[in-house]
């Protein structure tokens, strides 16, 4: 049994992603600051008529990145459990196909709302937990 | 006796308007239905209350060159709040439909106030207000 991962780019950190979960990859786009709201949510982005959070993996992972999201080069439009986010980052690999046995507990890398890693093309990748980013994200009941 | 042009759009369904008065911000503009502004007036002639300050207000700071202010009064369900403003005040319409719901469980309270949002209005994106909601947190 296979799973597909995605790999994505914060600053200089390499980010496994399930990419079932990816709806899009955008390029850089502009995307809406809002005032006072929370670094990790900095702002709203427009797509397909609907306005959708904007998610700083930087600084919702703990990464203490100094890049603000405004400047990465590309953005994964994703769906964690009932919400459509988008997520800035540097860059982005084509999907791999991974056997689900290789889906290891971290060892070699460590990241806020990651519990697992996965090899890919040499490279030990943390597996981010959607499931654990969103309960951190979430500030008040929809 | 036939309907009105205006009667005959709404028969057929025509979106609904909204017209907004609008307040400059820095990265984004703020929307207030224009039926809850009750007047704008000119510092020196303000002798009312002392007015809000409209960045504190909205937790967001205020256009870099601006230098035109306004006191705006908005009428809310519990009060009339005098605001002063900076920057030039517009007036647009834009369809009620164009505006879109803000994931404020993500976002927060600070957007509350917020009804949503319209990227389609001429101009940077446009924060549309609820002034009740604001004068909820104000009175």
């Amino acid at each position: 049994m296979t799973t597909a991962v995605v790999a994505l780019k914060i600053d200089e950190l390499w980010i496994g992603l399930d990419a079932s979960l990816v709806l899009e990859v955008l390029g850089e786009i502009p995307w809406v600051p809002l005032a006072g709201v929370a670094a990790a949510v900095p702002g709203v982005l427009a797509w397909r008529g609907r306005a959708i959070a904007v998610v700083d993996l930087a600084n919702a992972a703990g990464l203490g990145s100094a890049s603000s999201p405004t400047r990465r080069r590309r953005a994964l439009v994703v769906k964690f459990g009932g919400d459509t986010l988008a997520l800035p980052v540097d860059d982005v690999r084509e999907v791999q196909q991974i056997d689900a046995e290789s889906v290891q507990s971290s060892h070699a890398t460590r990241l806020r709302h990651s519990s697992t890693e996965v090899d890919i093309n040499g490279l030990t990748l943390p597996l981010l937990d959607s499931s654990a980013l969103m309960a951190s994200l979430i500030r008040t009941e929809p | 006796m036939g309907h009105s042009p205006v009667a005959l759009a709404a028969l057929a369904g025509a979106p609904e308007s909204l017209a907004l008065v609008i307040v400059p911000g820095r990265t984004l503009r703020w929307g207030l239905p224009s039926s809850a502004v009750l007047g704008a007036h000119a510092p020196a002639d303000w002798a009312g209350a002392v007015p809000l300050d409209w960045e504190e207000l909205v937790g967001a700071p205020a256009p870099s060159e601006a230098e035109q202010v306004r006191i705006l009064v908005l009428k809310t369900e519990l009060a009339e709040l005098a605001v002063r403003v900076r920057g030039a005040i517009e007036i647009a319409t834009v369809e009620a439909s164009d505006v879109l719901p803000l994931p404020t469980h993500l976002l927060g309270d600070e957007v509350a106030a917020a009804d949503g949002i319209c990227f389609s209005a001429a101009g940077s994106p446009l924060l549309v207000l609820n002034v009740n909601r604001i004068g909820h947190r104000r009175c």
